[in-house]
């Protein structure tokens, strides 16, 4: 199966939030809408000796997807490339889908009343472009490609990184595709 | 086009007299944002117009989609060697700026009283007119002196159109916020030591980290510099490149920035102890010999002998201009001064340490006298002093010396208090002890260039010929802070003083282009009462700030994504133009020009000449188009005109390795034969700056004319100097303030501008101050927490960051003002201006007069809630929602 | 979580309606008491069941769309659209039934279909919540405690007609009082409702002791911050006090002499703000595992 999906490389993430307004020209995200979303994880320990890192937070392309299953109307569903996607025209807004994302990563236009999420920009990939948000990146951290298929992008710099330093949100059942890399070297990944 | 001059007409007799906001904001909605004709025009073609961002001092390359004459979305220029495809979200949030609702759109003049907020619109003509018979009659009145002039040090189309206007105009007086306080110390030292570039990633140097498939670097050091966030898009992206292939790195940073997160040893340095933290390093490394002996020896002047009383260096001959003279060193074959022919001679054995008696004249090497000036900063003494750990001290040195090539990039930080020229000159000094210089894996590199934008990357001529010896004299600040010279600037706080104590002379008017100066300059309140004292105040900018509601003319000058400019960046060149034009805006290097005009009409005969071509020569005469002086680069540069450099660019002018030209100073000059050398006199490194001694005296090498000396002798060596406001054991001050406030950029802003871009807002709605949890918890402060913060000079609110990335004596801000507040009493610049809190008076640096932004003492306190009247949520930034607009002519005046 | 003010009006009055509809048919068709409440209980059961429904599209960017639903039989909003449906159907048929002076056998009958249906929406509205990412509500003690909430409401919600039915009369003893027919109805409940209070106090203490152990704990859904922290006047004083201990008190007293079921009437209101509460503390406990924006 083909399961398209996004990898941050952490180690090379500096934190620069440029890929919060790719995202958001790109897509026309509204103000106080967000799809992806740069957080900073720590500092943790106590000065001078401590940690810190950023988590860039999208859609983790959930294979086993809750926010569709507890959809009602079909409006969020997972294409054929396992790209979890949301049909605005039959969104109802009830919102269901929010409460069963683990990671709170959807949001709820007030404008037009319907769910919004991060789309991978599939209108780019689908003209051979890269997302907004990779494209754009100064640290060059965000790759996107078919997680199934061992050749693609995403997959050689999973492998290249070596599993111990592949890191994965807490999965509740829901399998999220996305993966992030972070050596211990440059930080402890904290679930 | 008939309605848009029928809605002209009609706002103009909508608007006659408004405020600021409200004339140049929402009242146009209806007149030229024609949203329609978009939807309604058939199948549009979207055009990608390459050019390059300047909504930072780095020009990262853009590729601009432009649909019907409007631009709809930009993104990285992959061929920009720099940034590599990258924007970063200053430049992404680019639409929001060029179409911002309140966009300066006409010229403005005030009605009714200063600061009541009344403006009326203008032709050009007119305000040019009104301007220049202003500047006439002050001339007249009370001399040139007392007009100045000031500018913003980034995101600044043409750095040099002012104190060219200056020169023109007979007015020493022209100041930046920047300036001593940024990157002069930098640009002086490193030309006066090395003759080269400075160290400085987010000012476009340190090229050699920006081709990470070809560099055997090993080490970089950043000294007071955050890439990720002051250059994210070309020097962020590059070093984490660099990270990622193994290249080990050391951060100097009191606050842990994502580069210090990374680092593989941070020293979180008590803010303005650098100089004490380098001399323990350049202690550590002569001490365990760790240094370059053989570089050292033969590329610096260090082995050379140097009168202990006079500070000169020994001479055996003064040479003809151009071949450096012979200087003594002591041989230890024969026990004897010897003079050293340039470049080396090898009979002779020259000691690198000793004092030694020469004719009853006590003299020591140059090392020597390094060696001795760093003695007392042991590891420990520096751990003392800088609040550091001395085991981790160590670990950074070794990490550095012993993993060359590799370099220390210096960054602002140190530029931002009174120790300013001597920490360049510390860095300087650790670059060229370890070797680090000219040669591959190391930051101090003389490549090519293609010369296109010649002067500091700018293009206009600041032709100081133009300037008379008398009016030199009468700078502000000026004779004492000579290393000004090189920017050829006046000192601000002089410029100030001068304005308020009438002394030496009063200044009158005041030109500004930049952005919101009570958000940039130390002690901003200060300004206050001089602004009310003077005649007349012209600001050129692209929105209304604080700094406008106290002028009497506005002039909108063009966003980036107007203006034309040649941009070099490694081996290729490109061209930032324009993607668009609205409203009557203009590029500002073209107003100057066209006031310059103006005075010459009104008789003004330095300003006649100014435009008189066989007089300029070199420095070319005054413009009437942008591509009248666009052409003479491109033609020189590339051979092409403008129009058509535009189309081609990029260009590479260069193959990439040949570029990259590494060792120019062992290249043999044809001429004679010999080593080129570095571009200094001597043409060794001089890092015993015997040359700071000379400049302090005289002003040469920068000065046109000799000038009376400095009141104290400039130290050729670099020494430390407590901060001031110390928060040291017996410091008064620190009983009422006992924290240390320091500032460094955030990613999404510059300066003082984008604070009206809701993308930006959105992300970073109002200044975060960071606090150590231990300190916080002492006045009861929780994170989030709305906190006053207060100086000596006054207070300010931010919001609580609290953080174990921080001593627990230190706080960070940056800069913040809120230009939704504009119309209120705090005119926006009161509520959380980290610049009301800064300090603008003695000491300053000794050489370039810096004042101190960073490093002053502070208190903070518990406070109720925010500042009255500022915008913290997304939904109030919709009325800063960019509304495009179409292409209008350029003015023709 | 913010609080979803319609989702909790919604499963407030659903419960209401559901909890007095069942309540009622146990009494009146298997008990064979209090006959004279049938019709009135009714009306309320499906008149608060509609309000219910018409608060949850109040909840919806585009009720409009509402129809979009019915393609997708698995999810929540069908279960409870489709249940709410039949049980109103229901409950319309018992009118009839009622109103025709049907068999008793075919009242009782099509009173239990509903009141089966009426047991089944209960649990679907709060299963609704049940979901791995919300690590509060993952727990079938969360639809449990609909159940008991909608029991506890429905017992006061009878007791209250039961109030305004019968006569209290002043010559009555105690002791006829206790083998007469509607006083008898009235012990009933009464102890009906005790019982229901009791075990909604356990699956009160079953519910903290899930949030305690839950995995992925965080602050946001922590017991202390129910206990001790931010939300604890809402759990003792809306929870417990209104919810348990209130209305236990008030129905200990509700069939004394000339009071016009003033207590029973105090305790219903208790209950529903009881209700209310619990769901709010519902949704400012559901936080997700990460809550990234
Ligand atoms: N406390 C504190 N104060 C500081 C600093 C600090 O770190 N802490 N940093 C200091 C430093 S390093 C500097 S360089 C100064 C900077 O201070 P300034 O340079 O005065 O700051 P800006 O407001 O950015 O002014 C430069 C302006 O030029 C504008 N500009 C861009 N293009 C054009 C154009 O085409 N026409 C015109 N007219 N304007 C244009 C930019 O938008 C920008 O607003 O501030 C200094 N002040
Ligand atoms: N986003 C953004 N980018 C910018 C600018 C901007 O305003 N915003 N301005 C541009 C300009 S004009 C300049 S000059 C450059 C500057 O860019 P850089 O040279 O990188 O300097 P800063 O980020 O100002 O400061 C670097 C670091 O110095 C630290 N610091 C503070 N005090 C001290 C100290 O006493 N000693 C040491 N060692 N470190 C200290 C700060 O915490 C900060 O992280 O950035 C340019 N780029
Ligand atoms: S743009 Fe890239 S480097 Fe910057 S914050 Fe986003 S992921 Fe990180
Ligand atoms: S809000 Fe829209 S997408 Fe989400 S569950 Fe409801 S109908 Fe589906
Ligand atoms: S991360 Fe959230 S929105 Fe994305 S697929 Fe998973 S559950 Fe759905
Ligand atoms: S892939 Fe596209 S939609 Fe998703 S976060 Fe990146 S820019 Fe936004
Ligand atoms: S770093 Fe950002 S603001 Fe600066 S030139 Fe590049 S894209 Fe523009
Ligand atoms: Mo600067």
């Amino acid at each position: 199966m083909t399961q398209r999906t996004m990898v941050v490389d952490l180690d090379r993430c500096i934190g620069c939030k440029s890929c919060e307004v790719a995202c958001k020209q790109e897509n026309g995200v509204i103000l106080g809408c967000t799809w992806n979303k740069v957080l900073t994880v720590g500092p943790t320990g106590m000065f001078p000796k401590v940690e810190m890192y950023f988590l860039p937070t999208m859609c983790q392309e959930c294979k086993d997807a809750p926010c569709v299953k507890a959809c009602p109307t079909g409006a969020s569903y997972k294409n054929e490339d396992g790209v979890v996607l949301i049909d605005k025209e039959k969104c109802i807004g009830c919102r269901y889908c929010m409460m069963a994302c683990p990671y709170g990563v959807r949001t709820f236009n007030e404008e037009t009343k319907v769910v919004e999420k991060c789309t991978l920009c599939t209108q780019l990939q689908a003209i051979g472009e890269q997302p907004a948000c990779v494209k754009n990146c100064p640290a060059k951290c965000r790759f996107v490609g078919d997680i199934d298929d061992p050749n693609s992008d995403v997959s050689q710099v999973i492998q290249k990184a070596g599993s111990e330093n592949v890191h994965v949100l807490p999965d509740v059942g829901n399998h999220p595709s996305a993966r992030y890399i972070l050596h211990s070297k440059t930080a402890t990944w904290k679930e | 086009m008939k309605q848009l001059v029928l809605n002209r007409r009609q706002f103009l007799k909508a608007t006659a007299v408004t405020g600021i906001a409200t004339a140049l904001g929402g009242s146009f909605k209806t007149g030229f944002t024609q949203g329609e004709a978009v939807n309604s025009a058939p199948a549009a073609e979207t055009k990608i117009i390459k050019t390059n961002c300047r909504a930072c001092i780095a020009n990262c390359g853009v590729l601009a989609h432009v649909k019907n004459g409007r631009v709809v979305k930009l993104e990285g220029n992959p061929e920009y060697p720099m940034s590599k495809g990258a924007l970063c979200a200053k430049g992404l949030a680019g639409i929001q700026a060029l179409y911002h609702p309140n966009r300066n759109k006409y010229p403005m003049i005030r009605v009714g009283n200063r600061g009541e907020n009344k403006w009326k619109r203008i032709s050009w003509d007119e305000a040019l007119d009104t301007i220049a018979k202003k500047l006439m009659e002050t001339r007249e009145k009370y001399g040139a002196e007392t007009v100045f002039c000031s500018t913003g040090g980034g995101g600044n189309p043409e750095f040099w159109s002012i104190p060219r206007f200056c020169n023109a105009f007979g007015t020493p007086n022209w100041f930046e916020p920047g300036c001593a306080q940024c990157y002069l110390p930098r640009t002086l030292t490193f030309a006066l030591m090395y003759g080269g570039p400075d160290t400085s990633i987010a000012d476009s140097n340190c090229l050699e980290i920006y081709d990470p498939d070809d560099t055997p670097m090993k080490t970089l050091v950043m000294w007071g510099t955050d890439p990720s966030y002051s250059c994210p898009a070309g020097g962020g992206g590059a070093v984490a490149e660099l990270r990622a292939r193994g290249v080990r790195t050391v951060v100097i940073d009191p606050r842990l920035t994502p580069d210090a997160a990374k680092a593989d040893v941070w020293l979180p340095i008590r803010p303005g102890t650098d100089v004490a933290l380098m001399l323990a390093w350049t202690r550590y490394i002569i001490d365990k010999k760790l240094y370059d002996q053989d570089f050292v020896l033969k590329w610096t002047n260090l082995p050379y002998l140097v009168d202990v009383k006079t500070q000169m260096l020994l001479r055996a001959s003064e040479n003809a201009e151009g071949t450096p003279d012979t200087f003594m060193v002591w041989d230890t074959k024969t026990n004897s001064a010897q003079p050293l022919a340039y470049p080396w001679n090898d009979n002779l054995t020259p000691a690198l340490e000793g004092t030694f008696m020469i004719n009853g004249v006590e003299c020591k090497t140059g090392f020597q006298l390094l060696k001795e000036r760093s003695e007392p900063y042991t590891l420990e003494k520096a751990a003392e002093i800088c609040w550091l750990d001395a085991n981790k001290i160590e670990e950074a040195i070794k990490l550095y010396a012993l993993n060359s090539p590799g370099g220390i990039s210096l960054g602002v930080a140190t530029d931002q208090n009174p120790n300013s020229v001597q920490a360049a000159m510390g860095a300087g000094t650790l670059n060229v002890l370890m070797g680090n210089v000219e040669k591959p894996g190391v930051l101090m590199n003389r490549f090519k260039t293609s010369g296109i934008a010649p002067i500091f990357t700018y293009i206009v001529p600041p032709a100081l010929k133009l300037l008379s010896e008398e009016q030199l004299k009468k700078r502000l600040g000026g004779i004492e802070y000579k290393g000004l010279l090189q920017w050829w600037a006046a000192q601000p706080s002089a410029v100030l003083d001068a304005i308020l104590t009438g002394k030496p002379y009063k200044p009158r008017v005041w030109l500004d282009r930049s952005g919101n100066k009570f958000g940039v300059l130390a002690n901003s309140s200060a300004w206050v009462p001089a602004l009310e004292q003077l005649d007349f105040i012209v600001h050129m900018y692209m929105y209304p700030t604080s700094f406008s509601t106290y002028a009497d003319i506005l002039l909108p000058t063009t966003e980036w994504l107007e203006t034309n400019m040649p941009v070099e960046s490694m081996n290729k060149v490109f061209a930032r133009q324009a993607v668009t034009h609205l409203w009557e805006t203009m590029d500002e290097t073209l107003i100057w020009s066209k006031l310059a005009k103006r005075c010459a009409d009104l008789g003004h005969e330095n300003c006649q000449k100014a435009f008189d071509l066989d007089f300029m020569g070199k420095d070319l005469p005054y413009w009437n188009s942008m591509e009248e002086l666009l052409d003479i680069f491109t033609k020189s540069a590339v051979k092409m005109n403008w129009k058509e450099f535009a189309q081609k660019a990029p260009i590479e002018y260069l193959p990439m390795k040949e570029y990259k030209e590494y060792y120019v100073y062992k290249k043999i000059d044809p001429q004679t034969g010999l080593p080129a050398g570095f571009n200094t006199p001597s043409k060794k490194l001089e890092v015993y700056m015997e040359n700071m001694i000379i400049l302090g005296r005289t002003g040469k090498p920068f000065s046109t004319y000799p000038l009376p000396p400095a009141s104290k002798d400039y130290n050729p060596l670099p020494y430390f100097l407590e901060p001031h406001e110390s928060p040291l054991e017996g410091s008064e001050l620190a009983k009422e303030f006992p924290l240390v406030m320091t500032n460094g950029r955030v990613p999404v802003y510059h300066h003082g501008t984008l604070r009206n871009v809701p993308w930006l807002r959105e992300i970073y709605p109002v200044p975060e101050i960071w606090i150590n949890p231990k300190t916080a918890a002492k006045y009861d402060i929780s994170q989030g927490d709305w906190v006053y913060v207060e100086s000596k000079r006054g207070k300010i609110q931010a919001k609580a960051w609290l953080t174990e990335g921080q001593h627990p004596g230190v706080v960070y801000m940056e800069r913040f003002w809120n230009p939704e507040t504009m119309d209120t009493e705090t005119r926006g610049w009161r509520e959380m201006n980290v610049n009301i809190l800064s300090k603008n008076d003695a000491p300053f640096n000794d050489v370039v007069g810096t004042y101190t932004l960073r490093g002053y003492l502070v208190k903070i306190s518990k406070a109720d809630g925010p500042p009255k009247g500022v915008w913290l949520k997304p939904q109030e930034f919709k009325k800063w929602l960019p509304e495009p607009s179409d292409p209008t002519k350029e003015v023709e005046v | 979580m913010n609080i979803q003010w319609p989702l909790v009006f919604f499963t407030l009055f659903i419960g209401l309606g559901c909890g007095t509809f069942a309540g009622s048919v146990i009494l009146t068709e298997w008990y064979g008491k209090a006959k004279q409440i049938r019709t009135i209980s009714s009306l309320i059961a499906i008149v608060s069941i509609g309000v219910g429904g018409v608060s949850s599209t109040l909840h919806l960017g585009h009720p409009e769309r509402m129809f979009g639903a019915l393609g997708h039989p698995t999810s929540g909003i069908f279960m409870e659209s489709a249940l709410s449906f039949l049980l109103g159907l229901a409950i319309i048929i018992y009118l009839l039934a009622l109103r025709r002076n049907a068999a008793a056998a075919t009242c009782k009958a099509i009173g239990t279909v509903g009141a089966v249906l009426a047991v089944g929406l209960t649990f679907v509205n709060g299963d609704a919540y049940v979901m791995a990412s919300i690590p509060a509500w993952n727990t079938w003690i969360l639809p449990a405690f609909y159940l008991t909430s909608a029991a506890v409401m429905g017992c006061f919600s009878i007791g209250v007609l039961l109030a305004h039915t019968v006569n209290y009369n002043t010559t009555m003893t105690a002791e006829t009082a206790a083998t007469t027919e509607p006083i008898a109805a009235s012990g009933m409940i009464k102890q009906a409702t005790l019982i229901a209070l009791a075990v909604q106090a356990v699956v009160l203490v079953a519910y903290l002791l899930h949030i305690a152990s839950a995995p992925y704990p965080d602050v946001t859904r922590s017991v202390t911050r129910v206990l001790a922290g931010n939300l604890a006047p809402l759990f003792w004083g809306g929870v417990v006090l209104l919810g348990l201990l209130v209305p236990t008190a008030l129905m200990t007293k509700f069939y004394t002499k000339n009071n016009e079921g003033f207590p029973v009437k105090l305790g219903l209101a208790a209950v529903l703000a009881a209700g209310v509460a619990f769901r709010a503390l519902m949704f400012l406990l559901g936080s997700s595992i990460k809550q990234f924006f």
